[in-house]
């Protein structure tokens, strides 16, 4: 949740650069709905309970069946290409939200 | 066994409580210790928070044993098991952070920088669908993240 957060705060200046911050789980509709409701509506929260999407960008999570998703972030410009990537190595490690913000700012700036 | 207020014993005591229970803290390692302000370190360099562990599992140990034939009997098997517990707290650290938390399974499949992300449809309740398609022209940040955290 902590990462959530993170991005929660820094929503407005995605959103400043003309971006927007999209997240997925493989949480039910429902359970995403409560998590909404905690949260300001500053980015769009997809529930994947599925898993099509995890596994379309080839994240499942191998080691625990397909319920959760492997960490993963990717930066996708205005014409579908990814620019930016992260995939921790580490379930102890999530990028900073500046670090995302770094990301945006120049995957951007490059386009 | 109750020990004056002042009596250098009961100060001891409650330092051996406070270390055994540190120590025994590891065995919640699962939960975001990082989400803690003060521990906003954990995810990147554990040594400190290890280094820290270490010390009260063996000062918990240690005290256990120092004090083995000076206190009575129930002490006693408090004092064995609060050191056991601070052991074990100290083995399950270790094993989550420098074994399990590197057991992230390879996203060789993930599209990589330079390649044109996949296309993707996602169903939502209202009946309508978010893809790749939907945020054409706009840039965007897509995180996944795990379920439930």
């Amino acid at each position: 949740m902590r990462d959530l957060e993170g991005l929660e705060s820094i929503a407005p200046q995605v959103k400043d650069a003309g971006g927007v911050i999209v997240t997925v789980s493989m949480d039910q509709w429902s359970e995403l709905a409560q998590r909404q409701a905690r949260m300001a509506r500053g980015m769009t929260m997809l529930a994947d309970p599925s898993g099509d999407l995890v596994r379309t960008f080839g994240l499942e999570d191998i080691c625990f069946g397909e319920d959760i998703a492997r960490p993963a972030a990717f930066l996708i410009d205005a014409d579908g290409v990814v620019r930016w990537r992260n995939l921790p190595t580490s379930w102890r490690y999530r990028p900073e939200a500046s670090a995302y913000l770094a990301a945006f700012r120049s995957g951007v700036k490059d386009d | 066994m109750t020990y004056p207020s002042g009596d250098a014993r009961a100060g001891s005591l409650s330092v051996w409580c406070l270390t055994t229970g540190v120590a025994a803290l590891g065995f919640m390692v699962y939960l975001p210790l990082g989400s803690l302000p003060s521990l906003t370190g954990f995810s990147e360099d554990p040594s400190l928070l290890t280094m820290t562990m270490l010390i009260c599992g063996a000062t918990s140990v240690f005290g256990a044993w120092r004090r083995r034939q000076a206190v009575g009997r129930v002490l006693k098997r408090t004092l064995f098991f609060g050191a056991f517990l601070a052991v074990m707290g100290n083995v399950n650290y270790a094993h989550y952070v420098y074994y399990y938390s590197h057991t992230v399974p390879d996203a060789e499949g993930a599209p990589k920088v330079g390649e044109r992300a996949p296309d993707f449809v996602v169903p939502d309740p209202s009946g309508g669908s978010w893809s790749l398609k939907a945020f054409e022209g706009t840039p965007f940040l897509l995180v996944f993240y795990r379920a439930h955290w």
